[in-house]
């Protein structure tokens, strides 16, 4: 079975070595690499793929982004999202967003194959942490996490203020204007009952968030 | 033939990087001998095991760290030039670890050919 595969991550490197040990297992494997989202989304609609494999930090538009306009346009294309940064906080974001699985960086040599195996099957590939991520959600709202009553946008933002980032910055980064990060700003500091980017700041490194 | 071959051994804890690094040198100085290690402690073993050309490591390791194996390895073996490779940017990691005596720093950011010209450069004109 030929299976075509598209790559999406800004470092060539880690193209280079995922393209090397998907064909390892699939050696007919069609697969191709692009380095941000733009090309991805342009590539995506050049010819047929059976899965797109996103990381989630590109520059630019964000695999998350990425992934929201491909599900958009191609309900049903696989996606497995890829964090180089062990960001689990995104895992049920990705998921909820429609992706197929969630890939930490430490694991990817050893679940990338079977993920793609588990995801030709029209299945969704969980890894054992996300499992008890999901489980810890069906726990309820009880023991919701501050950060976890963010939208996914509202979220983007809060990592970006608590990182240090100015609003201008923040708007230039993500196609947005002033206006729109203040009021993202100001609605994050009210769900999380904080008052400052300080607060914002203190709190995501309490939490391991940045 | 065999004994001028070109050696390089590279270190990082993620196959997929490896493998990556293994292909990018390969399309550009085969025939070219690639050793791997997956931890300092397997570095250490390979480096004082052959006579490598070229030593390119990653930073953050399990086991040592890369930080300390580069100091061992310049006690050990001070002819043999590192190149350190880390996600971190330049300026955050560079200083340390060029008077650590590393021949180089790069950022994983890199493209293919920039890591082709640093180990070019240290190869054949000894410094980056």
């Amino acid at each position: 079975m030929t299976i075509s595969i598209l790559i999406a991550d800004d470092h060539a490197i880690v193209r280079k070595g995922l393209t090397q040990l998907i064909k390892d297992e699939f050696p007919n494997a069609n697969i191709a690499g692009v380095g941000d989202s733009e090309s991805l989304m342009s590539k995506i609609t050049e010819e047929h793929w059976d899965i797109v494999i996103c990381d989630l930090s590109m520059p630019g538009r964000s695999g998350l982004d990425a992934l929201r306009q491909i599900k958009q346009i191609y309900p049903s294309m696989p996606v497995l999202i890829m964090s180089m940064h062990g960001e689990d906080q995104y895992a049920l974001r990705v998921l909820k967003a429609g992706a197929s699985g969630y890939l930490g960086k430490d694991s990817i040599h050893e679940d990338i194959i079977k993920a793609i195996r588990t995801v030709l099957l029209g299945k969704r590939f969980i890894t054992p942490g996300v499992a008890e991520k999901l489980a810890q959600m069906l726990e309820g709202d009880l023991n919701q996490m501050p950060h976890e009553r963010l939208s996914d946008r509202e979220f983007d933002v809060f990592k970006l203020l608590a990182g240090g980032k100015a609003v201008s910055d923040i708007a230039d980064q993500l196609s947005l204007s002033v206006t729109t990060v203040s009021t993202y700003r100001a609605r994050i500091l009210e769900k999380m009952n904080l008052k400052s980017n300080a607060d914002l700041t203190r709190y995501a490194l309490d939490n391991n968030l940045i | 033939m065999l004994h001028n071959m070109l050696k390089i051994l590279i270190a990082d804890d993620h196959e997929f990087i490896r493998k990556g690094l293994k292909q990018i040198l390969i399309d550009e100085f085969s025939p070219v001998h690639i050793g791997e290690a997956e931890d300092t402690n397997k570095l250490l073993e390979l480096a004082s095991m052959e006579e490598w050309n070229i030593i390119i490591s990653d930073i953050s390791m399990p086991g040592k760290g890369g930080l300390e194996a580069l100091a061992i390895l310049k006690k050990q073996q001070p002819h043999i030039p590192v190149l350190m490779l880390s996600i971190y940017p330049k300026d955050q990691y560079a200083d340390n670890v060029l008077s650590a005596g590393a021949a180089g720093y790069l950022n994983k950011d890199s493209a293919p050919a920039e890591l082709v010209q640093a180990v070019k450069a240290i190869l054949y004109e000894g410094t980056l």
